[in-house]
């Protein structure tokens, strides 16, 4: 179901009806699993057993952690939950890639090879699994964390909580990836009087002007980078095209998590913010700690301090940052392109990292137009591995850009490219502002903004697109 | 703070509404993307109350018959990467004025676009904006603020600098090496048949519609548009002539047919140039007029 749909809108406004109701308030949670498990049926009716597996898989094992008496149970038991995570995650979603690599294309039906071509990809699954994870992960390290119970010592509840951790619709499909140690404190009885609206209402208005009205009309213009049909366009048209994938793609991913984070809040939710204005960065250490947040500090907490971080010696953290990387471009999609993608990303970290070693950070540094450009350059560079996951294309794409120069530009896809990308800049640079000097809009402007924003939504939404990231 | 959002927007809205309603302003509105284009043409033709008599209706093969080279009498809602079908289920639901729908066949195998249908026809929207010009997709703001004005400050940059790298003039002459290269993609294309059970349903889809034209007094005209000599006999095109020769027999219905004694220049292979384009036109207007 996609937030940008009437059937959402109308499942959105019976279950904020209902979980408000006070005689209901002692069943909000189970209001919002029932909910949650019919959203997500929604388009895919059969897979919201997968679903639910998962969610038995977490729930018991971290259970099972949470009431083991001895430290080397309760690591067997998170390491079978883990495991068990990351075999749902691989046949599901690396299962065609395997087969592929294995050359079984052309396998017989009924074979394993063809089963594992044929399996459905379920939307989400990359989400979901790394909450899991992330659950028994916190639960096995409570005794070093914080006191805080973050899991039930009754099965019930516990069974409850995970089922509505896992599968709370916002953030159920393209996250922000909730951490269990964030969500769990959060569960409990909400109350109508206490909806920030002002809060979620600015979340929302936003999230929703960034899909609608920026990343699905620039989606319409970027259509073009595709395998043909940028043979015929010309190396200033296709460089605007992939600037404005850019912005897309940033506008799309952005935009979800901001609808996500609103309608959380109408909940009485507080999901993890999840973009900060990453275009801004001058490094590119910085931009991974500007974008998808959820999943960078999600990968830092759980895969980069195991791996041992920075604390192994220089060439281990060179080691540790391609490992993180690489397995980071494979959670975005079963082909290679995204591991060249992640490797890509990754070696640019380690060469700054190494280009910075033995100086210290300056936090008083003033904003660099060239670092941003810099940075910005890269990124979108990178992003054609997204748009184009068969690497062919790309080195078409970059061919097309070097002998394309006497095709005649394309002056009105240039035009509305730079148009839809100017909310984008704006975004960001009001951002800057405030960062630097404090500076921010004044009420009237900031209300003729978000005006402005409903405006455009009403009269100049995009034909309605997929969200990109539904794909991961 | 919402309220007063909310009080701005309705403001806005209708300042906007009343700023498209001038004359001078509806002019200046660009279409912004081949889809927009599809959409715009989708809306207004369902908006309309009376149509040309004339209505064609295809893929982006048929949408290079210029309305201008057409004339009045016809109205070509061909969609560029769309389907014959949509075009047709668009008349269907808005019949009032049509006598005769010509029906291009060589993308035969595209679905009706429900995408396109459910925009045009989503209720509440339908009915405004017969009433509130400013929501329909012709004349988002963008069109007007990026069309002639953004296009005039980038030409103003770019058209310069593609005259400087360009070997000759700018033209929108044919570049031989990228025709090559075009038509090579084509030949591969149409060297692999469909499924058949794609084609038989839409065919069936195809069928159902025109006897449902047919129900209601408007004639229909199968259209087969040129294409490049080497592409005619490739596998596709042979699958997809020969099922629909089957299924829509000369002695039944009404086809027009590319000369073959001419051999039609492209663009790409599959898109007919300006000249060729008129020639065509030329050759629907004709078999209009002897009334076959």
């Amino acid at each position: 179901m996609l937030f940008n749909s009437f059937p959402f809108l109308l499942f959105l406004a019976v279950t904020f009806g209902l979980f408000y109701v006070p005689i209901l308030r002692q069943w909000q949670t189970h209001i919002l699993i029932l909910a949650s498990l019919f959203f997500y049926a929604y388009n895919q009716p059969l897979l919201v057993f997968l679903l639910l597996t998962s969610i038995l898989i977490n729930a018991g094992t971290s259970f099972k952690v949470l009431s083991a008496s001895q430290a080397h149970e309760k690591k067997a038991w998170a390491t079978v939950g883990v495991v068990l995570n990351l075999l749902v995650l691989f046949f599901f979603k690396y299962g065609p890639l395997a087969a592929r690599s294995l050359k079984l294309d052309g396998a017989d039906p009924g074979s394993i090879g063809y089963a594992l071509l044929h399996v459905p990809l379920p939307i989400g699954i990359s989400f979901f699994t790394f909450q899991g994870i992330s659950l028994l992960v916190d639960v096995y390290r409570q005794k070093e964390n914080a006191p805080q119970s973050i899991a039930h010592q009754n099965v019930y509840h516990h069974f409850l909580d995970t089922a509505f951790f896992k599968a709370f619709f916002p953030q159920l499909v393209a996250g922000p990836i909730v951490k269990a140690h964030d969500f769990y404190p959060q569960i409990g009885p909400k109350y109508f009087a206490a909806i920030n609206w002002e809060r979620a209402f600015r979340a929302i208005v936003i999230g929703y002007f960034l899909k609608m009205v920026i990343a699905d009309n620039l989606k319409d213009l970027t259509y073009w980078i595709a395998y043909p049909h940028f043979l015929e366009f010309s190396t200033i048209t296709l460089l605007a095209m992939l600037f404005g994938y850019s912005m897309q793609i940033f506008a799309d991913f952005a935009g979800y998590s901001l609808i996500a984070i609103g309608v959380a809040r109408l909940f009485g939710y507080e999901l993890m913010e999840n973009f900060n204005f990453p275009y801004i960065s001058q490094s590119l250490s910085e931009f991974w700690r500007r974008w998808h947040i959820s999943l960078s500090t999600w990968l830092r907490e759980y895969l980069y301090f195991p791996l041992g971080g920075n604390r192994r010696g220089e060439m281990r953290t060179y080691l540790n940052l391609m490992i993180v990387m690489v397995l980071g471009g494979l959670w975005h999609g079963a082909a290679w392109s995204y591991a060249v993608w992640g490797s890509f990303h990754g070696i640019g970290l380690a060469i700054e990292r190494w280009a910075q070693s033995g100086k210290a950070p300056d936090p008083l540094r003033p904003p660099s137009f060239w670092r941003m450009s810099w940075v910005f350059s890269f990124v979108t560079l990178g992003w054609l591995l997204f748009k184009l996951p068969h690497f062919q294309d790309v080195i078409s794409f970059f061919n097309a850009c070097l002998t394309n120069w006497r095709q005649s530009t394309d002056t009105r896809l240039i035009a509305f490219v730079g148009f839809y990308s100017i909310p984008v800049i704006a975004y960001h640079f009001l951002a800057l502002r405030k960062s630097r000097s404090g500076y921010s809009l004044s009420p009237v402007a900031q209300q003729l903004g978000y005006a402005g924003c409903l405006l455009a939504l009403l009269v100049n939404s995009g034909s309605p697109g997929a969200f990109i990231y539904f794909q991961f | 703070m919402i309220k007063r959002s909310l009080l701005f927007t309705v403001l806005l809205f209708v300042v906007y509404d009343l700023c498209v309603r001038i004359p001078q302003i509806r002019g200046r509105f660009i279409p912004q993307s081949q889809w927009q284009v599809n959409l715009v043409k989708a809306q207004e033709f369902a908006l309309q109350k009376m149509h040309a008599p004339n209505i064609i209706v295809g893929s982006s093969l048929s949408a290079r018959l210029s309305e201008a080279d057409l004339g009045p009498l016809y109205d070509n809602i061909g969609f560029s990467g769309g389907s014959a079908l949509t075009g047709i289920e668009l008349v269907s639901r808005n019949p009032t004025g049509v006598k005769t729908v010509y029906i291009e066949t060589n993308l035969v195998s595209r679905k009706v676009d429900a995408p396109v249908i459910e925009n045009v026809f989503r209720p509440v929207f339908y009915e405004l904006r017969q009433l509130l010009p400013s929501l329909r997709e012709k004349y988002q703001p963008a069109s007007f603020f990026a069309g002639k004005l953004g296009v005039r400050v980038i030409s103003t940059i770019i058209v310069p600098f593609d005259r400087f790298v360009s070997k000759s003039p700018l033209s929108n002459g044919p570049d031989e090496e990228l025709f090559s290269r075009l038509l090579a993609e084509q030949q591969n294309a149409f060297k692999a048949e469909i499924s058949a059970d794609l084609l038989n349903s839409c065919l069936d889809e195809l069928t159902r519609q025109i006897g449902h034209l047919r129900s209601i007094g408007i004639r229909c005209v199968l259209v087969e548009m040129p294409i490049d000599g080497s592409l005619t006999h490739l596998p596709l095109a042979e699958q997809i002539r020969e099922a629909l020769k089957q299924r829509f027999p000369v002695s039944q219905y009404t086809w027009i047919s590319p000369d073959p004694m001419h051999a039609y220049a492209t663009k790409d292979g599959v898109h007919l140039t300006g000249v060729e384009a008129r020639a065509f036109v030329q050759r629907i207007q004709d078999f209009s007029i002897a009334g076959k």
